[in-house]
């Protein structure tokens, strides 16, 4: 598995730099705005990485490459979905490495990363991966190429609509939680939402003639 | 001796095309040369072996094993050349090589440096940049380097020129001296088998047309060459397909033996290629046995 996620690594390398190179361009240019700003610009490079990583795939025929290693199909399913653990955490330490370093240039701009703001990013992208990595496996990447377009806009707007202030009035219909429990909550749901989508992709995958 | 392939009653349908009910074996230590014109389901039946696609009935085991249920285990263990190598256009051959080489117990690093000397492969260099030849050897080499008993390859010398054609068929010949080693090689360039196959499997259509030793099948076979009256009605049930014309004609004969008597010094009998053969059957089952 560790070799399946090395080769999604090295296999994007570039395309998560230019990930991140737009996560940090988009950082400064919506710390202007009151937006959540970690969730926006996750979404963009999220984007950005994901999609180019199914087109870069079927262009490529990597599956029939896979296919030809020692390697569980299902684990080549698993790797595609812990490739969103890995480009979150790499988001999450580029964002706290800017906002400390931010902070210390006396630019108060970027604000600090709250927990609502990475479970919210969390979500979205999960949602988004969730969504997508069924349809590109069932149907190939090319022909559901406006899906990811149609979430992209769907959840970037959205994402970008949901201010920091905006949570105590969410959090009343779960009861006046926290805004700890409720970030807890949320990413419940992003792994649920990662779960249930695997469940689905798993059999699509083993399933598919190549 | 003991087989490292086995497939028995391989069936595969698709909407314009069926693999019905294949079976043959392969021994160890030896190469099996799968021939068949386009379309016959060559790579149809490999991806079957490789559990790329997902099988309509029959069994397939490699050593004894089933294919699927001890997939990684025997993958581990198959080296695999396909037609067009699926590699990531924008990494180096090193980057690509660095990316595979964990998955295999046995990889040889040594073993891979000298391929990629020898095939004067600059690991520097894109995949994206190299040529169909380039990009085929680069291909063997990598599926050379981790000490595979089993060498599966799908027209691995239709981009090669002759001399790395030559090369490649004098190191299969090298890797089979290991008796434990053998090779799968499909192909359409069928004079690569006459040098170095030991067994001959024909597809044409889906079904298997011919399975047996290639010597064997030589020896069997005649091409028939003699004046037109020499065709008889009598003497064409020999034929598997006759090509006429006005000088006489010629044909190829299931039977050399047969032939030869029913014939007399009439004709001239040579040896067939594994060409001939594939040709002459092709056409017999296109139905265009008679020639004019």
């Amino acid at each position: 598995m560790l070799y399946l996620i090395k080769k999604e690594l090295t296999a994007n390398v570039r395309y998560l730099l230019y990930g991140l190179g737009i996560f940090v361009v988009y950082m400064f240019i919506f710390a202007q705005t009151n937006a959540a700003l970690f969730t926006t610009c996750l979404i963009i490079s999220f984007y950005t990485v994901s999609t180019t990583n199914l087109v870069l795939d079927e262009r490529y025929k990597i599956d029939l490459l896979l296919t030809t290693l020692p390697v569980r199909r299902k684990d080549i399913v698993f790797s595609k979905y812990l490739l969103i653990l890995v480009i979150f955490v790499l988001s999450f330490l580029v964002y706290t490495l800017l906002f400390v370093v931010s902070q210390a240039a006396g630019y108060d701009k970027i604000t600090a990363l709250t927990p609502f703001s990475a479970a919210m990013g969390f979500l979205a992208i999960s949602v988004f991966n969730g969504i997508t990595l069924p349809l590109a496996y069932k149907f190939s990447a090319q022909t559901t190429r406006f899906v990811p377009f149609i979430l992209f806009f769907s959840i970037f707007f959205l994402g970008s609509f949901l201010k920091e202030p905006d949570i105590s009035g969410v959090t009343a219909l779960f009861g006046n939680l926290s805004g700890g429990p409720f970030s807890l909550l949320l990413t419940a749901a992003a792994l649920l939402v990662n779960a249930i989508s695997c469940l689905i992709t798993v059999p699509i995958y083993t399933k598919k003639d190549f | 001796m003991s087989h490292a392939l086995e497939v028995r009653g391989l069936k595969k349908e698709y909407k314009s095309f069926c693999l019905d009910s294949i079976s043959f074996s392969l021994e160890e230590g030896t190469i099996m040369g799968f021939i068949g014109p386009n379309g016959a389901g060559k790579t149809t039946t490999i991806k079957a072996i490789l559990n790329q696609i997902q099988r309509d009935a029959g069994v397939i085991t490699l050593w004894g094993k089933d294919n699927i249920k001890d997939e990684v285990e025997l993958k581990n263990r198959i080296g695999v050349v396909q037609d067009e190598g699926h590699f990531y256009g924008h990494l180096t051959l090193r980057a690509m090589k660095n990316m595979l080489r964990p998955f295999y117990k046995n990889w040889n690093e040594k073993t891979y440096g000298d391929f990629i000397r020898e095939f004067g492969l600059d690991e520097r260099k894109k995949i994206s940049e190299l040529s169909k030849g380039m990009r085929m050897k680069y291909s063997i080499a990598l599926a050379l380097s981790h000490e595979a008993d089993l060498l599966i390859m799908d027209e691995p010398t239709s981009g090669l020129d002759p001399l790395v054609r030559e090369e490649l068929l004098e190191l299969l010949q090298r890797m089979i001296q290991d008796e434990h080693k053998s090779v799968f090689f499909s192909t359409h360039i069928t004079s690569d088998l006459d040098k170095i196959a030991d067994y001959i499997v024909f597809l044409s259509d889906g079904k298997l047309v011919l399975n047996e030793q290639k010597d064997e099948l030589l020896d069997r076979h005649a091409i028939v060459k003699g004046p037109a009256e020499l065709l008889s009605e009598t003497v064409r049930p020999y034929f598997v397909g006759v090509k006429q014309s006005g000088y006489g004609f010629e044909g190829l004969a299931g039977d050399r033996a047969a032939i030869r008597r029913a014939l007399g010094s009439g004709a001239v009998f040579e040896r067939p290629t594994v060409e001939d053969i594939m040709l002459y059957y092709t056409r017999k089952e296109n139905g265009h046995a008679i020639l004019n």
